[in-house]
């Protein structure tokens, strides 16, 4: 239970970043709106304002981060990569001003009903990453899933061919800050407090969760349950390599190995299958 | 239904590529659009489909100013246009690709998927080709991918469709899927403009032809009142005969053996191929779609993984194993798919031109002067590689290629996409390169194009592949489109040479599968029947 509680966040935030790697950009500001949105709840619960307008605020925060950065980079069409550090540094900023040092609570309540089961079946954590998968479900059942795609596959001949492109991507990076809202609420009441760098390695793990979960990184292809895995790998090397007593000094080293293989493994088999694929099909024609 | 261009101007940059434009095209007109690589045509199809935006001029759809200022705009106006390099996405199928076309933004909460996937099925069933609608699109050879790029343009249902440059790329039978189209926009009162550098086709296909030489439109003229010469001069600015060479007499000189492989498999056939080059020959390779032929050159270059072709060089022993030591051995490739295997796209001109004489062979090379040699349309030859027409960059691939002084040239449609005049003057270069010592094999969708280039040397045969076997050799006076058509529709490469009387009686029969089967089966009943009884 500790084990969900305490890396749905991750499981979140990899499905928020492989929707936006499908689509064909790169997200790396996705841990500071975790970070954001953490300052703002306990901020918030500080204040003293009811519980439901807590969430909907910081969810409408996480949102509205999410929005900016679509908008730089699918209207002022700034390189993904460039222009998500340049947000991750300006929120991982906002929310050190706001919160200088680790303090605040979050809402007894809201922790107890985190940690505690559904219908004693159920992990509540669970349900948190649930919600983003169905909210993805929905959108797979729409158009708006061939225009990720496609814009993955190629942003000019989707241009080309009456896709939406801008908006396209403007969507995929507000999923993102969304999923990345839901995680940050399942993280503040995972530590039960704020701190201004609580979601800092969140983004980089989110996009190795993306590439071994076999999306990949030049978009249009992989689907959403592979990052799901991925995250869940990651979590289960992150739990054994602290729990097998290995040396903190050897820790990292160890982590990053296992890491580097399962990155390696992964895409390995997506070339193998590639190339299964590739092969031209050349078929008979007459009689 | 009409269009009309203003004064339409497009600047890129210092690079003036289209320079008042005056067009007028009715409903129910098709209309050619005639010119050499970088005219301009592109462009201008562009601009009408949304893709770019206008530098000055206005145009005019049915009365109403229209300035698309994107695709989905454009597409709003009922303007769209095909891409002379697909706009196709791998990841998807082909039905989704056509699909993808239909969605926008304001229906986006009626969930129609289902609907628009039964009538992308339904158009694709109306050209019979119904079975493509589930291939992944990456795994779907050349030809069918620009017939379902046409496809693509055809469901969104145009007023204005804008053909550019589809049926280079098609074989025969796709070619009667486009004219069927044409023929029914027309019918509709719809406007067609087509792009394209096969003469015959538009003569055939067009009603009216703008002629367009750097950027600007030069004349317009109905079909019925021009010939391919007066076309060609115009195009070119200068006075050209279109008339095919004559025909030389196949002389066999002695020459020695260059190429030689015995027994090379093609594994998708299962079959195994005998093959044998002299120097200074000029084999076209010729067949149906996927039937061989880029196989054939491809291995030979070393570009099958499963197979490596032991062949004698000059005499040597070598094994192909991979194109490195194709190069090496001074082979060279021009494959006809310039986007995959042709331009380095974001390099420079002169890095596209250099490539393989500075990295591989370690020579230094003039890109300028060949450039200019092989006539490339550039301004500066720092700018990227893509800032050219598609045209001027697959000629940038032959001058990377052409210009070491290869032993073997293997080409897989090298000339797709190219005009007319530059065809005529890559098929000069090649002869030329034939008449040092060198020899060339070329495959070729356009029989025409065949002709046209063993017409030009005395060493040189046509090759006919049916099923990865090589069923038909033809040489000096067999060599025609007709012949080369039959044989590769048939397959069933008897000894039967057709004269110009079988010819007529054979068009008959071409539609039929077992073509010259139930021709030679009509009357050798009779035949024999006569010779038993009355000899």
């Amino acid at each position: 239970m500790s084990f969900l509680s305490s890396n749905i966040p991750l499981v979140c935030v990899s499905m928020g970043c492989a929707c936006v790697i499908i689509s064909g950009g790169m997200d790396i500001s996705l841990g500071a709106i975790v970070s954001l949105t953490n300052v703002i709840f306990v901020k918030l619960n500080a204040a003293g304002v009811p519980l439901a307008l807590q969430i909907t605020l910081c969810l409408c925060a996480a949102l509205l981060m999410g929005l900016l950065n679509g908008v730089i980079i699918g209207l002022l069409r700034v390189t993904p990569l460039l222009a998500t550090y340049a947000t991750s540094t300006a929120y991982a900023g906002i929310a050190l001003w706001m919160l200088p040092a680790p303090a605040g609570t979050v809402m007894r309540s809201f922790c107890g009903w985190y940690n505690s089961w559904l219908a004693a079946v159920i992990p509540v954590p669970l349900l948190f990453a649930a919600l983003i998968f169905l909210l993805w479900s929905l959108v797979m059942k729409t158009p708006m899933k061939y225009w990720i795609y496609s814009t993955g596959c190629h942003g000019y001949r989707a241009y080309v061919s009456a896709v939406p492109v801008g908006r396209t991507q403007i969507f995929s990076y507000m999923f993102a800050g969304f999923a990345a809202g839901i995680a940050s609420l399942a993280i503040s009441s995972s530590t039960q407090g704020g701190d201004a760098s609580v979601g800092a390695a969140l983004s980089m793990n989110a996009i190795a969760a993306c590439v071994i979960g076999g999306i990949g990184l030049a978009g249009g292809t992989g689907s959403i349950t592979g990052s799901v895995f991925g995250a869940v790998f990651l979590s289960l090397v992150m739990f054994i390599v602290s729990s097998a007593h290995i040396a903190s000094i050897y820790q990292s080293l160890v982590k990053g190995t296992i890491l580097l293989l399962g990155v390696l493994f992964s895409i390995l088999i997506e070339t193998r299958l590639q190339r299964e694929t590739d092969r031209p099909n050349l078929r008979r024609t007459g009689p | 239904m009409k269009l009309i261009c203003k004064d339409v101007s497009k600047q890129f940059g210092s690079n003036p590529a289209l320079r008042g434009v005056n067009l007028s095209v009715d409903g129910g007109e098709i209309r050619a659009l005639l010119g050499g690589n970088g005219s301009g045509k592109s462009t201008l199809s562009k601009i009408l489909g949304g893709a770019l935006h206008i530098t000055s001029g206005s145009m005019e759809l049915n009365g109403e100013p229209s300035a698309p200022s994107s695709p989905v705009d454009a597409k709003r106006r009922g303007v769209v246009f095909t891409s002379q390099e697909l706009s196709l996405f791998e990841n998807l199928t082909v039905e989704e690709n056509i699909a993808l076309c239909s969605h926008s933004v304001e229906r986006l909460w009626k969930n129609e998927t289902a609907k628009t996937a039964e009538k992308v099925r339904a158009l694709l069933r109306k050209y019979g080709i119904e079975g493509l609608a589930d291939k992944a699109v990456r795994s779907l050879p050349a030809n069918e991918q620009y017939l379902v790029e046409f496809m693509k343009a055809v469901y969104q249902k145009a007023d204005v469709l804008i053909i550019d440059e589809i049926t280079s790329a098609l074989y025969q039978e796709d070619t009667e899927i486009v004219r069927r189209v044409m023929q029914e926009y027309k019918a509709q009162g719809k406007i067609i403009l087509f792009i394209s550098h096969r003469m015959p086709e538009i003569m055939k296909l067009c009603d009216t032809v703008t002629v367009l030489r750097n950027g600007a439109v030069i004349s317009t003229h109905s079909t019925r009142d021009v010939t391919e010469s007066l076309l060609v001069s115009q195009m070119t600015g200068l006075d050209v005969d279109c008339g095919s060479a004559p025909r030389r007499p196949e002389k066999r000189t002695a020459a020695k053996t260059l190429l030689a492989v015995r027994q090379m498999p093609l594994p998708q056939f299962g079959t195994a191929i005998d093959l044998e080059v002299k120097e200074g020959e000029i084999i076209g390779i010729a067949g149906l779609q996927g039937h061989g032929q880029s196989d054939l050159v491809r291995q030979l270059f070393g570009l099958n993984p499963a197979v490596t072709p032991v062949v004698e060089l000059q005499g040597r022993t070598v094994s192909l194993s991979a194109p490195m030591k194709a190069i090496q051995n001074r082979i060279a490739f021009i494959s006809g798919d310039r986007t995959l295997e042709g331009v380095f796209e974001e390099r420079s001109i002169e890095e596209n031109a250099e490539v393989v004489s500075r990295m591989i062979l370690g020579r230094k090379v003039d890109a300028a002067a060949v450039l200019d040699a092989f006539h490339v349309k550039y301004q500066n030859k720092g700018d990227r590689v893509t800032s050219l027409s598609g045209g001027n960059q697959q000629k940038v691939v032959l001058a990377r290629w052409l210009s070491n002084a290869p032993l073997v040239v293997l080409a897989d449609d090298p000339t797709k996409g190219i005009d007319v005049q530059a065809r005529r003057d890559v098929h000069k270069t090649v002869v030329k390169i034939a008449e040092m010592g060198s020899a060339v094999l070329m495959v070729s969708s356009d029989h025409e194009e065949l002709v046209n280039l063993t017409s030009m040397s005395e060493n040189s045969r046509i090759l006919v592949l049916y099923e990865g076997q090589i069923v038909k050799t033809l040489t000096g006076g067999d060599i025609s489109a007709e012949n080369i058509a039959g044989f590769c529709e048939s397959g069933i490469g008897g000894e039967h040479l057709w004269t110009k009387t079988d010819c007529f009686a054979g068009r008959l029969c071409l539609r039929w599968s077992c073509a010259s089967f139930s021709f030679s089966s009509m009357f050798s009943v009779p035949m024999d029947f006569c010779r038993n009884t009355f000899f």
